[in-house]
């Protein structure tokens, strides 16, 4: 027969093991990303049946405009900070220009015309094409996009940006639908310094250059 | 008549529990990823926790449950993968957390020594909840498994009802849902006590 002593002795060490398999659970946890840009994602989709290793002419517009669900389309656009708008802009010409791509006016019929844009909430894919009713050559009232066999995903979240950039085929506008025939999407935690935001965006452009069809 | 069998049987079953000696131990378990776990992540775990309950029908055999938790965890880096026309680039992060439940069937080969040698099976189920983290989006997948448990192992009695134990276990977990073969190898070591 066992004494209360040993029991309680043994009942105590049972309590102090307990507390260090929690304390071992706890404290082991494994660790979540740390740095902002460890959140930072690049995604790109395009139209399989576009030929992209040929060169094309393309235009690209002086501003980034700033995609809102309560911006009315008959208003002017909203263009995003004019840093953070030349860097991208910049960065989308240095890597179309290394493809051998040739710009071009936006009224002198480019192939294809490249549409930046940037929102902060949901990811807007759909959004109306009014937006670029003061860039893109042609009528534009009542248009609207289409993914020409294929669908982009669909991101949504908060405190995050997203820098979405459209190529669209200029010459194979159908029934007012615009294709898109290339879309990278970059997106991250809206945190930092703006030289910290605009070298996260410059290495998110440059990746989405090394993606397919382009890779 | 059905509940009648079903009365008599837990009534017989909290008798044997409440007649038998009862074992406890918990136990610190390290474990190997195999096949399809191994594919979603090499790590080993460092991070895993084991509690037994055992009661003697036999001097040398014990029936009883087990139920543990191990995280494996693995920091992929950065990669790049690409799904038809679809390319995603980012940090990549994948969890996977065990919850084996078993009842076990112990055979201990000498109970009357100090040391004493145990085999034991356990069958039951495993939940596993596989995460896979890229950017700020989450990809989850769970599920419950059927699972078959073979352990071997030693255990030592120190002082009268209180020993230390080792064991290696091989927890094979069958393909569930939309989950493959979540299986490892895990070593424990721990405590136990008899009352």
């Amino acid at each position: 027969m066992k004494s209360d002593k040993t029991m309680k002795s043994n009942y105590n060490i049972l309590k102090g093991c307990l507390f260090f398999v929690y304390v071992l659970l706890v404290a082991c946890y494994p660790n979540e990303p740390e740095n902002v840009e460890d959140f930072d994602l690049v995604y790109t989709n395009y139209a399989p049946e576009f030929t992209f290793q040929d060169q094309y002419t393309y235009s690209l517009p002086d501003g980034v405009i700033k995609l809102d669900d309560d911006t009315d389309e008959n208003e002017p656009p909203e263009f995003i900070d004019t840093n953070f708008s030349d860097a991208i802009i910049s960065k989308i010409r240095e890597n179309l220009n290394a493809k051998g791509w040739q710009e071009v006016n936006e009224n002198q019929n480019p192939d294809i015309v490249v549409l930046p844009s940037a929102f902060n909430q949901n990811f807007l894919y759909y959004y109306n094409p009014g937006y670029w009713g003061w860039y893109y050559p042609g009528c534009f009232p009542g248009w609207g996009w289409y993914y020409p066999g294929y669908s982009p995903g669909y991101v949504s979240g908060f405190k995050t940006g997203t820098v979405l950039i459209q190529m669209t085929s200029a010459n194979d506008i159908q029934d007012v639908q615009v294709p898109v025939i290339w879309l990278g999407a970059l997106n991250g935690l809206l945190q930092g310094s703006d030289s910290y935001t605009i070298s996260r965006i410059d290495n998110g452009i440059d990746q989405a250059f090394t993606h397919a069809p382009f890779n | 008549m059905k509940l009648k069998y079903i009365l008599l049987s837990s009534f017989l079953f909290v008798s044997l529990l409440v007649s038998s000696q009862t074992n406890f131990a918990l136990n610190y378990s390290v474990a190997v990823p195999l096949g399809d776990t191994k594919d979603f992540i090499e790590n080993t775990s460092g991070r895993g926790v084991t509690i037994d309950f055992s009661y003697h029908i036999q001097d040398n055999i014990s029936l009883g449950g087990s139920f543990g938790w191990q995280t494996f965890y693995e920091d992929k880096g950065y990669i790049t993968e690409t799904f038809g026309t679809e390319t995603i680039s980012g940090n990549q992060y994948n969890y996977l957390n065990s919850l084996p439940i078993y009842f076990t069937t112990t055979y201990y080969f000498s109970p009357e020594n100090f040391l004493t040698p145990f085999a034991s099976l356990g069958l039951g189920t495993v939940y596993n909840r596989a995460e896979l983290d890229i950017g700020i989006f989450t990809f989850e997948e769970e599920a419950w498994h059927f699972s078959v448990r073979p352990e071997i192992g030693l255990q030592y009695d120190v002082d009268y009802g209180f020993g230390i134990r080792a064991s290696t276990r091989y927890n094979q977990v069958f393909e569930a849902g939309d989950l493959g073969s979540l299986s490892y190898v895990s070593f424990t070591a721990g405590i136990y006590w008899e009352y």
